[in-house]
């Protein structure tokens, strides 16, 4: 008895030790996604009404900007024409359906865990064969002028150098799923 | 001599209406539960700025920059004007306005006022209109399913 005591004993020593004895006594290092450094889940105050996290405000706030960027651009606007369709008083508008599946998208796609984004996939959205609402394949130099238009929406609300270029770099990674020529 | 108590004897024709009722109950909770999910999944938060319009005005020439700047002024000043932006090498202006205080020809006339360059309001035309950015949340079948639940049953 004492012998199987002592057995159990040392077995549960063993499994104490090894537990403890493991690469915790070096903090894990790991690097924030561009939603934190957007400012994540912070609850903040909507201007729109209610709460909102502070990442999605922030990226909101870049879409809405760019929208108009994109709107005023001759080479964009016949991608996005419907935006400026009139809708009657009463109806939600296409700004601000786009603004918020924008918004979902590059919340997603920037690393947001309380967001999820409903759409079609890049490549099937942007396929005029899969998709009958993309009149015609986008172009590299469509796809700059939107990338240079987030960018300037960026700029417009203060998004700091570094992370503009995240965003950059981010889009650029979908380049090939948009640009199907 | 104690009799052990006889149970209760039941037909057969109340155990079957026991069972019946007992079965209805359940579908019925179940039916209210499919129903109560589908609701909750049809029900969507409301859209922010839901009635923020859009509209664009177009320049015969590109602006320069002092008039640029005044017809931004003219523009913003305009009740119900959220936001504009001038492309002034395009010769485009963008500009939201609630569509409850404002329309967008009140705002062409206060460019016009303004503006030396001839202005016209950007018209989308019929085909244009089925063509967008398809980043709309409308693909996902979850979401196809949904609408065609709610056509069945509109909430």
């Amino acid at each position: 008895m004492n012998t199987r005591l002592l057995i159990l004993l040392l077995g549960m020593a063993c499994l104490t030790f090894t537990a403890c004895d493991n690469d915790d006594d070096e903090p894990m290092m790991t690097e924030d996604t561009l939603y934190q450094k957007l400012g994540g889940t912070t609850m903040v105050t909507d201007p729109a009404g209610g709460m909102i996290e502070q990442g999605r405000l922030g990226l909101r706030s870049v879409v809405d900007s760019s929208i108009f960027v994109i709107a005023a651009d001759p080479v964009l606007s016949p991608y996005f024409a419907p935006l400026l369709a009139e809708v009657g008083n009463g109806n939600t508008t296409n700004l601000a359906i786009l603004s918020e599946n924008l918004t979902d998208f590059f919340c997603v796609a920037t690393g947001a865990e309380n967001y999820t984004y409903d759409g079609m996939d890049m490549v099937s959205a942007h396929d005029p064969a899969q998709n009958p609402r993309m009149a015609e394949k986008s172009t590299d130099a469509a796809y700059d002028a939107f990338i240079a238009a987030v960018a300037e929406g960026a700029m417009q609300n203060n998004v700091p150098e570094d992370l503009i270029g995240e965003v950059g770099a981010l889009l650029e990674t979908l380049r090939a799923d948009v640009v199907q020529q | 001599m104690i009799r052990s108590p006889e149970k209760p004897r039941t037909s057969f024709k109340s155990n079957m209406a026991n069972s019946s009722k007992r079965n209805l109950l359940i579908g019925g909770a179940l039916l209210l539960g499919i129903i109560a999910f589908v609701a909750l999944a049809l029900r969507q938060d409301p859209v922010p700025n839901a009635q923020v319009q859009l509209s664009r005005i177009d320049f015969e020439t590109p602006l320069e920059k002092q008039e640029a700047k005044a017809i931004q002024r003219a523009v913003m000043n305009t009740a119900g004007v959220k936001h504009c932006y001038l492309n002034a090498e395009a010769g485009t202006l963008t500009f939201s306005y609630d569509l409850r205080e404002q329309q967008n020809e009140v705002v062409l006339a206060a460019v016009q006022q303004t503006a030396a360059t001839d202005a016209r309001l950007y018209q989308v035309s019929e085909s244009a209109k089925a063509s967008s950015c398809p980043v709309t949340g409308a693909g996902s079948p979850v979401k196809k399913v949904l609408a065609f639940a709610s056509q069945i049953w509109p909430f």
